[in-house]
C-alpha cells in the first residue's frame, strides 16, 4: 500500500517535471547580451573614480609636505643669517680690541681710573663672549644654543699689544739770502748751511737789443 | 531539470544557478558516462543535478535538527495525497520546510533509502526517519486544511 502510494507520487511528479517550462526567448537573449556590457561600464567608472580619489589624496598630501618644507627652510635661513651677523659682530669687536691695544703707549704713566676702567671692560667682553644665544628651528622643536668662546676667539682677544717706537724728527734749517749783499740770517740751531737763495733785481730798463739777465737765480751748495 | 531543482530549492534564481553548474559538470564529465539503455542519460543527469542541489542546500541549511520521535506514534496515511493532480502534488511539496522537503523528495519521490539519505546529507538515519515522519504529518495537515479529509 505504502509502496504504491510512493510509486504514484513519483510518476505524477516525474510527469509534471517532463513538461517544458515556458520562457521568453527574446527577453533571455537581450538580458544575456546587455548584462556584460553594463558590468564592464560599471567597472570602468569605479576604477576611474578610485584613481581620481587616489590622485587627489596624494596631491593634497604632497602640497602639505611642500608647505612644511618651505617653513623649515625659512627658519633655517633665518638662523644662518643670525649666526653670520653674530660672527661678524664678534670679529668687529675683536679687531676693535686689537686696535685699542696698539694705540696704547706702554711707556705712558697709567692712572688708577684707567686701570679700573680696563678691568671693567675686560669683564664685559668676557660676558659678551659667553652671552650670545641662537634660536635654531630643528624641525618642530626650537633649541636654544649658547655660543661659547673658542680658542680662536680667545687668541684674537688676548693678542699682545704692539708698541711702535717714537719716531725721531730731524730738523733742517734753510738759509735764505735775499738781495745782492752779504747779509746772512741764520738761526741759533743751524750748524750747516745747505741752501742759498739769491734774488737779483734789476731796476734799470735794459736797452733794446740787450739780453735780459735772469730775474731770479737759485743756487744750491749741496 | 529546472523543475527538479525548483522542487528542492524553492527559488527560481537559485534553481537557474544550480542548473547551469549541473550542466557544466555534465559536459565536463560526459566522457565518464556509460550508456546503459534508454533513459540512462536522463537518470545520470538527474543524479548530477540532485547532487548539485543538495550541495547548494548543505551550504545554506542545517540538517542536523535532532527531534525526538515517539516510535509508537502511527505513521500518517497519505493515500488521498496520491490521488491529487501532479501540479497540486508539486505545489504541496514546495510548501514544506527545507529539511522536511529535502528528505521527502529524496525518500518518496526519488526512492532513496534512509541510509543513502543519511550519507548524502551527512546526518544520522534516525534524523532522516524523523524528518520524513514530520514531513508526512505536515502534508496531512495541509491536506486537511485544504478540505481533503481521509476516509470521507
Amino acid at each position: 500500500m505504502e509502496h504504491e502510494f510512493e510509486k504514484t507520487i513519483r510518476e505524477k511528479v516525474g510527469r509534471a517535471e517532463q513538461l517544458p517550462v515556458s520562457w521568453n526567448k527574446e527577453w533571455v537573449r537581450s538580458s544575456i547580451g546587455l548584462a556584460p556590457a553594463r558590468k564592464t561600464f560599471v567597472f570602468y567608472y569605479a576604477a576611474a573614480s578610485l584613481l581620481l580619489a587616489a590622485a587627489l589624496f596624494f596631491y593634497g598630501k604632497e602640497q602639505t609636505r611642500q608647505k612644511q618644507l618651505d617653513v623649515q627652510l625659512r627658519s633655517i635661513e633665518l638662523s644662518i643669517e643670525q649666526t653670520k651677523s653674530n660672527q661678524a659682530s664678534l670679529q668687529l669687536k675683536s679687531e676693535a680690541g686689537v686696535q685699542m691695544a696698539t694705540c696704547l703707549d706702554p711707556t705712558a704713566p697709567v692712572s688708577a681710573e684707567t686701570t679700573t676702567m680696563a678691568k671693567v671692560k675686560r669683564k664685559a667682553k668676557a660676558q659678551k663672549v659667553q652671552a650670545p644665544h641662537l634660536l635654531i628651528d630643528d624641525g618642530e622643536v626650537v633649541q636654544q644654543v649658547t655660543m661659547t668662546s673658542t680658542k680662536e676667539t680667545e687668541a684674537l682677544t688676548n693678542l699682545p699689544s704692539v708698541v711702535t717706537p717714537p719716531v725721531e724728527i730731524k730738523t733742517s734749517t734753510v738759509q735764505a739770502i735775499i738781495g745782492g749783499g752779504d747779509q746772512r740770517f741764520s738761526s741759533a740751531t743751524m750748524k750747516e748751511k745747505k741752501f742759498k737763495i739769491r734774488l737779483f733785481r734789476v731796476d734799470e730798463e735794459p736797452a733794446p737789443g740787450e739780453l735780459r739777465p735772469e730775474p731770479i737765480n737759485f743756487l744750491s751748495k749741496n | 531539470m529546472f523543475r527538479l531543482c525548483f522542487r528542492y530549492l524553492k527559488s527560481e534564481v537559485d534553481s537557474e544557478d544550480v542548473v547551469i553548474m549541473g550542466f557544466t559538470k555534465v559536459f565536463a564529465h560526459i566522457s565518464k558516462f556509460a550508456y546503459g539503455g534508454d533513459g540512462s542519460l536522463n537518470a545520470w543527469m538527474k543524479k548530477i543535478i540532485i547532487n548539485e542541489s543538495l550541495m547548494w542546500l548543505r551550504r545554506r541549511h542545517n540538517f542536523h535538527l535532532t527531534e525526538s520521535l515517539d516510535e509508537s506514534t502511527p505513521e500518517p496515511e497519505l493515500g488521498q495525497f496520491s490521488q491529487l493532480e501532479a501540479e497540486d502534488i508539486y505545489q504541496f511539496i514546495t510548501q514544506l520546510p527545507t529539511g522536511y522537503r529535502t528528505i521527502f523528495n529524496l525518500s518518496v519521490v526519488e526512492g532513496y533509502s534512509h541510509q543513502e539519505i543519511a550519507a548524502a546529507l551527512n546526518i544520522t538515519v534516525s534524523t532522516s526517519r524523523t524528518q520524513l515522519f514530520k514531513a508526512k504529518a505536515q502534508l496531512k495537515k495541509m491536506l486537511t486544511q485544504e478540505g481533503f479529509h481521509y476516509g470521507t
